[in-house]
């Protein structure tokens, strides 16, 4: 547990829309280590999602990584492109981003595969789900066979033009051969499904939504890949539901062995599977830490508020109990996930704004600060190094200088005023799997 | 109104949607197939508390809410509101129903008219109802804006321009336009972030206690039904299993699917990864064709065994998922064993192979080792199989273990804190022993 398989360093992620640019991604740096689970836990629109497409080169127009480096330790792989890509290797690490595109295309699903969060709409639904996994360790076995080359997989006879004109006549024409079935139903079993042999020819109209999210996982496993991403996998489902599928990523982990970046928005999940956690605000890594540094010794005000607003299933008072107004009032975080749009951030700590002890030191950006707990606990907040101060802060109408409404005690309302409500403009296309939810 | 009568009460409120009800459907003879969305529903819900409605996507929690507000028709049973039969109201007093009950929808990005300022869209209730002149309604928005926590200023701006919990607070204000004493919270902060989820929470309970309103809120999410509800009924396909104060239903559940439902959410809390945790297996059986008896017990682990049958709580489960495997022809004989070792003519393996198949295929449908007298009814059975005859398998089966849960229907009992399980059954005599109440 001490050798680093994925250091990201610097990364920044932009988007470029017709409203400006957006800075979805700000230097963030990450560490992972082989075989832990990492969480990465924010609201939606904190960039979570495209911090692990990042990672995957899976950004797309108009979307770009436009700063930083993403290494990842592979001796195997650094001895294989030694000689084409010099340029590109740093001691046992391989920088990701100095790749050129066919052999980052090569990595996908071998050294980093993942998940998404809605298993109905990541199938093809016109295939059965065996020859979807079969597709998936068909080009793992190709992979394998001759190493980080694409050209076998796309120039191959069953690959070719008359191959496809073919399969339009011959409808039932199988582009997978039976070693990959076999290991397309193997796949299935390890992940718990029921009579693999039969399920592996239906289509995924007819599988429930956690036996689809197995699937998936049985998919992004078909590659035997060191790096596992699940992005915000059991959002989906329902919770009995989603106690299989933790239970199985967490069997299957502890099994192989392998390395999962995991990205939800619900802390339960967190507090179940990780062992270190990252908490993401407006692109940023604003805490990170194991999992007690930022469950119970908290320094930034951004988690303490998250962590605050979940209502609790257990202890605590309900509402019938008597002075429930004080007891079991949730602490929310007034205000809402800011714009990440670049002429609307200020240079300053990009919580300020929401956060109940601010201070004119926060009007600067803050850097990380180790903070108390484990070695590995920092937080981007001034509280690291300081005591709140209550002379130092900011007066209230501080970030709006028009009077909030009246009649207004339960929660402060997001951006009252004149200006109008900041917020990033909702494009179907652009919405993160959190939102659409 | 008398003190003790409910606000609203239902009572055996059925919903089914009709498939293959088709005009052609019909003249080629294709029976409809009914699905059940909400299968006998009956609560009470009285004036001024929450009364939560909790279960899994696909329960009929939805339906029951649009129902019981006549914004769809029932199948059958009735809802009272006020004394009155909401389903024989008409005219007047129809128009009067609609204005003291109340909806807000779960997707704040769908439930408001993208066209409409949201000034128009609190004020449509006002005009439909023919409330006030004009500047009176004008006003009454911008109260109401700013009671929700907007500002009247934005009474101008579309949908468009505001977030997810800004736009749910519209949806509550355009519910609150018309003084309403009942209003049903369909799922009313699944689609915010937590922290805008603590907002809206808040601002419901600040109405609540400011404008006596009585709140049906329907909810997927344990927590926060335990926050803002006074009591709770949970459902399972169709069906109420359990409905309980809110404080017992956490403290102490009785319903074995409750009990199941609570522990499968993970806590946001250090201590999480070692709590002990049971997880359901298995999936929600389809509301087309619902279990026979008790709902729940296709996946219960406490489903009952028969008085007479000494075998524990595990291993009966284990082999009532294989009956339920065998009575839905489930299971596949082509692939038991490795390659072709077994040819299967007419359904069934040639009479020498039976015993190696029957091996082969217990192997496969069973976990668990079984005592020695359950271990030669399970061999019949599958002998049975062997031979293709399915039905003789079934009815071995059925015979040797055939449980109270699939026999007779639970029905949900009185008092204040009822439950629909045999377990908690008074008329039928058992004990069920001490361990398998943990």
């Amino acid at each position: 547990m001490t050798e680093e398989i994925l250091r990201v360093s610097d990364l920044s992620t932009r988007y470029f829309t017709q409203e400006g640019q957006v800075n979805a991604v700000s230097s963030l740096d990450l560490e992972i280590e082989r075989g832990e689970v990492f969480g990465i836990v924010g609201e939606s629109g904190s960039g979570k999602s495209v911090t692990a497409r990042s990672v995957m080169d899976l950004i797309e127009p108009p979307g770009e990584i436009t700063d930083g480096e993403i290494r990842y330790r592979n001796p195997d792989l650094v001895e294989a492109i030694a000689d084409d890509h010099p340029n590109a290797i740093d001691g046992e690490f391989v920088k990701l981003l100095e790749l050129p595109d066919d052999v980052r295309r090569s990595l996908r699903g071998t050294s980093f595969s993942m998940i998404f969060q809605d298993p109905e709409s990541s199938f093809n639904p016109t295939l059965t789900v065996g020859e979807q996994l079969a597709e998936a360790v068909e080009v793992q076995r190709r992979a394998s066979a001759t190493p980080r080359s694409t050209r076998a997989r796309t120039e191959s006879a069953e690959y070719s033009l008359g191959s496809l004109l073919l399969s339009n006549v011959f409808p039932s024409r199988r582009y997978v051969s039976e070693e990959s079935r076999d290991r397309a139903i193997e796949l299935l079993e390890l992940v718990g499904i029921p009579d693999p042999v039969e399920r592996a020819d239906e289509y995924p109209h007819e599988y429930s939504g956690g036996m689809l999210q197995r699937a998936m996982i049985a998919q992004a496993l078909a590659g035997e890949p060191d790096v596992l991403i699940a992005d915000e996998p059991t959002t989906a489902l329902d919770v009995t539901i989603q106690a299989q599928i933790l239970d199985l990523l967490d069997d299957l982990q502890r099994e192989t062995g392998m390395t999962i970046l995991l990205i939800t928005h619900n802390l339960g999940v967190i507090a179940r599977m990780c062992d270190r956690v990252g908490v993401m605000y407006a692109g940023e890594i604003v805490e990170r830490g194991t999992l007690e540094d930022v469950f119970d010794e908290q320094i930034h005000p951004y988690t303490a508020g998250l962590l605050g607003s979940v209502p609790d299933l257990e202890g605590g008072a309900t509402r019938r109990d008597a002075d429930r107004r004080t007891a079991d009032r949730l602490q929310p975080i007034p205000g809402n996930v800011p714009s990440l749009l670049d002429h609307e951030m200020d240079d300053r700590c990009q919580f300020a704004d929401r956060c109940p002890k601010a201070m004119t030191a926060c009007l600067e950006h803050p850097p990380e600060y180790p903070a108390g707990g484990s070695d590995a606990h920092r937080a981007r907040c001034v509280l690291a190094e300081r005591e709140y101060d209550e002379d130092a802060a900011l007066s209230d109408g501080y970030f709006d200088e028009s009077k909030r409404p009246v009649g207004d005690e339960h929660a402060e309302p997001a951006e009252p005023g004149t200006e109008p409500p900041e917020e990033r403009p909702q494009q179907p296309a652009e919405n993160t799997g959190g939102e659409r939810q | 109104m008398s003190v003790d009568a409910p606000l609203v009460r239902v009572d055996g409120l059925r919903k089914y949607f009709w498939e293959n009800d088709s005009l052609l459907d019909r003249l080629f003879g294709d029976e409809p197939v009914p699905v059940r969305a909400v299968d006998g529903v009956s609560f009470d819900i009285h004036e001024g508390e929450t009364l939560g409605l909790v279960g899994e996507s696909g329960c009929g929690k939805s339906t029951t809410g649009e129902t019981l507000l006549r914004l769809q028709e029932p199948t059958e049973g009735r809802v009272e509101f006020d004394g009155e039969n909401v389903y024989d109201l008409g005219g007047a007093a129809l128009t009067d129903f609609r204005r003291r009950a109340q909806v807000v929808f779960q997707d704040p990005f769908s439930s408001l008219d993208p066209r409409m300022t949201i000034g128009d869209i609190v004020r449509q209730p006002l005009d439909v109802h023919g409330v006030g002149t004009d500047t009176e309604r004008r006003e009454r928005v911008r109260d109401l804006l700013e009671r929700v926590g907007l500002s009247a200023d934005q009474i101008d701006r579309y949908p468009h321009e505001f977030s997810g919990g800004q736009r749910q607070r519209i949806g509550i204000a355009r519910a609150l336009a018309l003084e309403p004493d009942f209003v049903v919270l369909d799922e009313p902060t699944s689609a915010l972030d937590v922290s805008v989820q603590a907002q809206v929470l808040n601002l419901l309970d600040d109405l609540q206690d400011e404008f006596d309103l009585t709140y049906l809120l329907i909810s997927h999410d344990l927590s926060v039904i335990r926050h803002v509800c006074d009591r709770v009924a949970v459902m399972y396909l169709g069906e109420v299993v359990e409905i309980a104060p809110v404080e017992d239903l956490f403290a102490d559940p009785d319903h074995p699917y409750t009990r199941a439902l609570l522990e499968s959410v993970p806590r946001a809390s250090t201590d999480e990864r070692e709590r002990d945790r049971e997880t359901l297996a298995g999936d929600v059986p389809s509301p087309r064709d619902p279990p026979s008896g008790c709902r729940f017990r296709t996946r219960c682990p406490m489903v009952i065994p028969p008085d007479d049958l000494d075998i524990d709580r595990e291993t009966y489960r284990a082999l009532m998922t294989l009956r339920q495997r065998i009575e839905q022809r489930d299971v596949s004989l082509e692939s038991v064993g490795g390659d072709d070792q077994f040819t299967i003519d007419d359904g069934g393996v040639p009479a020498a192979d039976v015993p190696a198949f029957v091996a082969a295929l217990k192997d496969r449908l069973l976990a668990v080792d079984l005592p020695e007298r359950h271990d030669a009814i399970v061999e019949d059975a599958l002998a049975e199989l062997a031979t293709g005859d399915w039905d003789a398998a079934e009815d071995r089966l059925r015979t040797a273990y055939e449980s109270v849960c699939e026999r007779d229907h639970p029905e949900l009992g009185d008092g204040s804190h009822p439950v629909a399980c045999h377990l908690h059954d008074d008329a039928i005599e058992r004990t069920p022993a001490p361990d398998s109440l943990d």
